[in-house]
């Protein structure tokens, strides 16, 4: 009985010591970083030296030439940099997370300057920039927000307020493989309607394994991709009154064809293709032509990754009867509402975003926002890819910045339309698809108008 | 046992009961509230109290019946292979043939496997291009298959894997059944004339119920929450053809934005698993009156 009664004083003892621990072990665990002080005299990078701030990066081209070099910003200026990377489906998503839980952790990160962005700055998420850009104290004199395409300003611009920087402004342009046209006597699409004949050429003339055209073709992802052959046979997302116009003929027949290409002359399961399987599959050398961004240059002359370095050319998308209006699309590096370190932040994201930086980019296959660097003697001249260039220059002329349906809730659209190209590929009746989706896309204009005063 | 027993016993288990109910009980509590509001996680439009119409919305959703019926097919099928493959497992493992040792930890190895990873492996096995799958199929003259790319192979598809990872489990509890089974109604039989078949049809299999049903309900909690698999082989696609109702669930929240409807979602699935968990536990309390 002794015995016993001294093991209960003793379990008593150590599971109060436990339960005790609990709550003093969670206050321990989370640190928090002091708020800065904006209170400085002259910009200086060393002015937030020893603060940490968190990066946020989806594993796009541009991220991965900047994260090496991060390591000389953070000599530069003595703030600790923490990088994280993620592929851009789960980017997205762990992004959202984290900043709808409201913890203030994500401090600078890549926001999609239509897909998000919006949407962030209307939830209260982004930091607005103007401050910043207006305060020489924390901007560098050489940092120049002019020099940046007007376009590309104004994509990262709603109502009045600056959400970020873009650190890339992107296109579709046609990529082509050049041996695979000029061994098969197939002549390069000068029209839209010329694409399907010049993927049929291939896909017939080529043999078993080798197809005539990869685009996405996986629902949601492949909205902004067809939105080039909505806009270049006339289509549009809304009709004049602003209402759900997904079942116009021009749309169908945008469906059909995009559906279409795929499932004639894709390769196989092109219902699943994202963008880095569509990218791969034409850096193999199996497939003829390969729409989508611009900036993917930099995986095609890639010698570890492709294996038609020196195969391969690009041109414009080519026109429709509407003409020529590939999607644009900019990536920006925006500032968390929530930040503690928002000048901190700010320096790096001026850094990241210099004219040095965005040239060097350039220089390695980003289309630069900034048109210094478009006209740089060090671009112009070591230029080895002048017609992605030019096709990239068209883009910019005539390019259409409204790739997805013009709501705020942008995840959403492209889920509703994002069916419809599916069944396209799948052969399906498209109007059926199209009636269904455009009845979605209409409630949802319609919860938008209620929400947001539209 | 003892007063003191019982206390210290109690005692023991009250650290987790603590932890538990505060990791359960106040996210259980605040979806439930939420599922009156409508709100978007803004910092700056607090939620709206909306009553029932999220609940109204639900019941209007086709998108919500289809998910519920693909969850019904997808649990459905991902049990019956995943018991079937398990307990097949269990009575090659319940031998005593050369190898039994590695051939048990093999069979252990997907239950222990991270979802992610394995999800990710098997969209390149499954890739209808360069995957293992079509080019085994190519060895044997098969045309080669859509896998995860066509609408009607899809949920298969994933199924397939979802049971090779659950399997696992059901082996481990089948060997543990098997473990406890009485030899002497079973050598009695067989005394009396009873053929193999009989003997399992009569005796083994009824007393090997309980802990397939118990198996079973394990794999129907599993399989009907299953997310990780699916998000990662297709997110939900081709166009909505592998859509459960919990995907449907995390797209609305974290996608859309719309927290107040997510938890609806959240709530009823909850309440059709916990149905069917409660059916298939009468059902297991049945089996031991025997």
């Amino acid at each position: 009985m002794k015995r016993e009664g001294k093991t209960f004083r003793t379990s008593v003892v150590l599971i109060a010591m436990l339960l005790l621990l609990l709550p003093v072990s969670t206050l321990l665990a989370g640190g928090t970083q002091e708020a800065e002080t904006a209170d400085v005299e002259s910009f200086s990078w060393q002015n937030f030296e020893g603060q940490k701030v968190r990066l946020m990066m989806a594993q796009k081209q541009w991220a991965q030439i900047v994260e090496p070099l991060l390591p000389e910003f953070e000599k530069l200026s003595g703030i600790d940099v923490v990088a994280e990377t993620f592929p851009e489906n789960q980017f997205r998503q762990k992004l959202s997370i984290e900043l709808a839980s409201g913890t203030g952790s994500a401090d600078v990160f890549m926001a999609d300057a239509l897909v998000g962005g919006p949407l962030y700055y209307k939830s209260g998420w982004i930091q607005p920039l103007n401050e910043f850009l207006e305060d020489d104290n924390l901007t560098a004199a050489e940092f120049d927000y002019s020099d940046y395409l007007d376009a590309v300003k104004t994509a990262a611009t709603l109502d009045g307020s600056v959400l970020g920087l873009c650190s890339e402004v992107d296109g579709q342009i046609l990529y082509y493989n050049t041996e695979l046209f000029s061994s098969l006597g197939v002549a390069v699409p000068e029209t839209l309607a010329g694409i399907e004949e010049a993927a049929s050429a291939i896909s017939t003339k080529g043999g078993s394994d080798t197809y005539g055209i990869a685009m996405r073709g996986m629902g949601p992802k492949a909205v902004s991709q067809w939105s080039t052959f909505m806009a270049n046979l006339g289509g549009w997302w809304v009709d004049n009154n602003g209402d759900a116009d997904l079942t116009s003929d021009k749309n169908i027949q945008a469906f059909e064809m995009y559906g279409r290409l795929l499932r004639e002359y894709g390769p196989p399961g092109a219902a699943n293709l994202d963008w880095p399987d569509a990218l791969s599959v034409f850096a193999q050398g199996k497939v003829g032509m390969f729409c989508d961004a611009a900036s993917f240059r930099k995986t095609v002359v890639d010698p570890d990754s492709s294996r038609i370095v020196d195969k391969w050319s690009a041109r414009s998308m080519p026109p429709g009867p509407n003409g020529t209006h590939p999607m644009t699309n900019s990536w920006m590096l925006s500032i968390g509402e929530g930040s503690k370190v928002k000048a901190a932040s700010w320096l790096l994201v001026q850094w990241l975003l210099s004219k040095d930086m965005v040239l060097e980019s350039l220089m390695q296959g980003i289309p630069s926002p900034r048109s210094s660097a478009w006209k740089s003697s060090q671009f112009t001249s070591q230029d080895k890819y002048p017609f992605w260039t030019e096709a990239f220059m068209q883009n910019l002329k005539t390019g259409n910045p409204q790739f997805q349906a013009p709501v705020i809730n942008v995840a959403k659209a492209k889920d509703i339309i994002g069916p419809v190209i599916t069944a396209a590929i799948a052969g399906e009746d498209v109007s059926k698809a199209a009636e269904k989706a455009n009845v979605e896309l209409q409630v949802l204009l319609e919860e938008e108008r209620q929400k947001y005063g539209q | 046992m003892n007063r003191v027993d019982r206390s210290t016993y109690r005692l023991f288990l009250l650290p987790m009961a603590v932890l538990l109910g505060l990791l359960l009980i106040p996210p259980a509590i605040y979806i439930i509230y939420l599922s009156f509001f409508s709100w978007g996680g803004s910092a700056i439009t607090p939620p709206l109290f909306v009553g029932l119409k999220n609940y109204v919305k639900m019941v209007g959703d086709d998108r919500f019946w289809l998910g519920l019926l693909r969850t019904f097919y997808y649990s459905g099928t991902a049990v019956f292979l995943s018991v079937l493959i398990g307990y097949c497992f269990a009575l090659i493992l319940n031998r005593k043939i050369l190898g039994v040792k590695i051939f048990r930890s093999l069979v252990l190895l997907p239950m222990v496997s991270t979802p992610v990873a394995v999800a990710v492996t098997w969209v390149i096995m499954y890739n209808p291009l360069s995957g293992v799958f079509n080019w085994f199929l190519s060895l044997v003259g098969i045309p080669p298959q859509l896998w995860l790319s066509a609408k009607a192979s899809v949920i298969p598809s994933i199924v397939f894997v979802d049971s090779w990872m659950g399997a696992p489990l059901v082996t481990v509890i089948m060997l543990a059944a098997f473990q406890a089974l009485s030899d002497e109604p079973i050598e009695a039989a067989h005394i009396d004339g009873a053929s193999a078949w009989q003997r399992f049809r009569y005796i083994i299999f009824p007393m090997l119920k309980p802990y397939l049903i118990s198996a079973t309900t394990l794999r129907v909690i599993d399989s009907m929450k299953n997310f990780d698999l699916i998000y990662v082989m297709t997110g939900g696609g081709p166009g909505r053809a592998s859509e459960t109702l919990n995907l449907y669930t995390f797209l609305n929240g974290f996608f859309y934005f719309e927290f107040g409807y997510s938890s609806v979602l959240a709530i009823t699935l909850f309440l059709v698993i916990m149905g069917l968990s409660r059916i298939l536990a009468k059902w297991r309390e049945r089996q031991w009156q025997y």
